[in-house]
């Protein structure tokens, strides 16, 4: 396999396919930490100041 | 009425046909269950396709696909790389085929789930549609970039050239140019309800790339290989190749529906986040003044 002319290629295909892939998954992971940090804020700030309505 | 109940009732066994109109009764039979079945579906797929209940399914569905995805990832690259053979033309390049055509697969597969996912915005205007729509079109932007990157290095040494404005290169590059387009709209239109509904249309005129992408093969003359796949007269591809490539679509196929069913959570979750800072910031505009922005922009 090593003394394949074309090997870089190959190797350069896979390595493409690993950056993208782990692209994606750490972007949905990342707006995943995000939303529930905003969300868990969201709720604190309402809880520590409760007004006359619950939007919950 | 009664007389129609009795007639559902006759077509699904419970009473027997009567004589007079059997014949038509018969033919009943054969249409009307179908249907039925279709009106049962309608009214049961609200109660399961609600936000709640998805972010329930979601909790167990993710880790199992993600362990199955995982498997899978493992199992097609070792089969890819140690056991596939060589091929007698192109030598070791062939093992990029091995991620090429799992992600063109997976490229038009996820514009095949985007479009139905028009179809309910449009049609059944369901809110789970379009959280199901967007989160698809970035998935099926990665896959199409993975799709053209990797053929791209594999058309360098096998053709000479890293691009060429083939039918087929060209209807995939438009896939790409669509999915983009669609994200695009989806951050211009500011109202949710009108950049789904344009989503949704722009979505299903783009649906007729995809037969153009399959068939461009067949109907021009291409540098691309032709199917050898999903092709009549069977695959033809050797099993020894053919099944490590069967494994890593089925390793990508999970891997969709791993991050597919991750990315409508956080649509969900956006959507929820959005709905509650408009009613807290409401909440906080009527203690602080006594009425709402909304209010005060019309006060005569």
């Amino acid at each position: 396999m090593s003394h394949d002319p074309n090997l870089g290629f190959v190797v350069a295909a896979y390595a493409l396919a690993f950056v993208i892939v782990t692209g994606m998954i750490v972007t949905i992971l990342a707006d995943y930490m995000h939303l529930k940090q905003a969300l868990s804020s969201l709720s604190r700030a309402t809880r520590q100041d409760p007004g006359p309505e619950s939007f919950e | 009425m009664g007389e129609r109940c009795n007639r559902t009732a006759e077509v699904r066994g419970s009473i027997p046909l009567s004589s007079t109109r059997q014949n038509r009764n018969v033919l009943l039979y054969y249409v009307q269950p179908p249907f039925s079945h279709f009106r049962t579906y309608m009214k049961i797929m609200p109660n399961y396709a609600n936000p709640a209940n998805f972010l329930r399914l979601a909790r167990v569905l993710v880790p199992l696909s993600a362990t199955l995805t995982a498997l899978l990832l493992c199992v097609g690259l070792y089969l890819a790389w140690f056991v596939a053979p060589p091929d007698y033309q192109q030598g070791e390049t062939v093992r990029i085929m091995y991620l090429h055509v799992p992600a063109a697969w997976l490229a038009m597969a996820v514009y095949a789930v985007m479009t139905s996912a028009a179809l309910g915005t449009l049609v059944w205007r369901h809110p789970l549609a379009d959280a199901a729509q967007r989160p698809a079109a970035a998935l099926g932007a990665g896959f199409t970039l993975l799709c053209l990157g990797t053929g791209s290095l594999w058309g360098k040494p096998m053709w000479g050239a890293w691009w060429v404005w083939d039918a087929r290169l060209t209807s995939v590059l438009v896939l790409f140019l669509i999915y983009l387009g669609l994200l695009a709209l989806w951050r211009t239109i500011e109202d949710p309800g009108k950049a789904a509904r344009a989503a949704a249309i722009f979505t299903l005129v783009g649906a007729v790339n995809i037969p153009i992408i399959k068939f461009s093969v067949d109907w021009w003359n291409t540098l691309h290989q032709p199917a050898s796949v999903f092709r009549l007269g069977g695959p033809a591809i050797a099993p020894s190749m053919l099944w490590p490539l069967v494994v890593m679509a089925f390793a990508f196929s999970f891997l969709f529906v791993t991050l597919y069913l991750m990315a409508i959570r956080n649509e969900i979750l956006r959507r929820r986040l959005r709905r509650l800072s408009i009613l807290a910031a409401g909440a906080q505009e009527q203690r602080a003044g006594g009425s709402t922005a909304w209010e005060a922009a019309y006060e005569p």
